[in-house]
């Protein structure tokens, strides 16, 4: 017994030889542990587990194939390239659909001249037309201030609005 | 009798297709007059429509109509009797081509008069706008969307 306490100091102390430290193992898993000893019994026990536990094995992931399809690389290459000539076409032309004025899409006279020439038609048209807007809509913005005022001070649509409003308080508490 | 009515019916027809112009005739009068500016486009396009539109209303006419043209007579005269005499022609058709009176807006000196006429061959829209020295009539006609 004095034996195996003098191991167990040493082991403690971390000065157990590996043979001292076989014989506490083999001592600790016999039926002959004496009962002072029986608070070291677990502890071996558990060194004797975590011997048995078996590392896991480490797998290295297998590199994904990141690569598509041959036929879905080509689809993309033909798209790729079918935008870019469709947006150099734009950068390029951009003037393009001006040109397609015709002649008779504009007639204009300026003090009984007419403007032959279609784009300087179309640009005059445009801001004579402009114009003529603008006095129209400048002329009815008090109108249509007035109409909106008059919507917002409906008493219908408030009281409506207001019981609605009370409804759903109404409702919420519930 | 059967010839009379056929007759009539013609001259009915011609009569009111006669009147019907007036105001058209009125843009042919001075397209080419040096004292008048004039533009016509064939067709207005779809953001020369959203410029026009207003209200809700013209929201609603442009998308169940078709633009069949539009075109503008500008008067920049300090003439005042030329002013007072275009002023009455344009009056005057538009009483003949039986145009509705839709509205009329006095901002200031400036004062803008609208006008609507509905057919089986759709609506037109004429805008009158009189400002001293300056005289501006538009005519915008719309086809039914078939």
């Amino acid at each position: 017994m004095n034996n195996v306490n003098d191991i167990l100091n040493a082991y403690f102390e971390g000065t157990a030889l590996p043979e001292e430290e076989k014989r506490l193992k083999e001592y600790f898993q016999s039926n002959t542990v004496l009962p002072q000893h029986e608070v070291y019994k677990p502890m071996f026990a558990a060194f004797d587990v975590e011997k048995q536990i078996v590392a896991p094995i480490f797998v290295i992931p297998v590199k994904k194939n990141n690569k598509k399809p041959f036929l879905i690389r080509k689809l993309w290459i033909s798209a790729a390239s079918i935008a870019a000539v469709i947006l150099l076409g734009v950068i390029l032309f951009p003037f393009k659909n001006k040109t397609e004025i015709s002649s008779d899409d504009y007639v204009v006279f300026i003090h009984g001249k007419a403007i032959s020439d279609p784009h300087k038609a179309q640009v005059y048209a445009n801001k004579m037309f402009m114009q003529a807007n603008e006095i129209i809509r400048t002329s009815y913005e008090p109108l249509v201030k007035a109409n909106t005022i008059q919507k917002e001070m409906d008493a219908d649509k408030i009281f409506d609005d207001l019981s609605q409003k009370i409804n759903h308080i109404k409702y919420d508490n519930q | 009798m059967k010839k009379i009515f056929s007759i009539m019916f013609v001259m009915l027809a011609f009569a009111t297709t006669i009147s019907a112009q007036q105001l058209e005739k009125l843009f042919d009068k001075y397209m080419e007059d040096e004292r008048f500016n004039y533009v016509f486009q064939k067709k207005a396009n779809m953001m020369d429509r959203l410029n026009d539109l207003e209200s809700i209303e013209v929201w609603e006419l442009s998308k169940s109509s078709i633009s069949t043209g539009r075109q503008m007579l500008t008067l920049n005269s300090a003439d005042k009797s030329l002013d007072e005499s275009f002023t009455r022609e344009v009056e005057n058709a538009l009483k003949a081509d039986k145009y509705e009176q839709v509205s009329i807006v006095r901002n200031g000196k400036n004062r803008v008069e609208t006008y609507e006429k509905n057919s089986d061959k759709g609506t037109t829209k004429v805008s009158f706008i009189k400002n001293p020295g300056n005289i501006m009539v538009t005519l915008n006609s719309y086809a039914p969307r078939k």
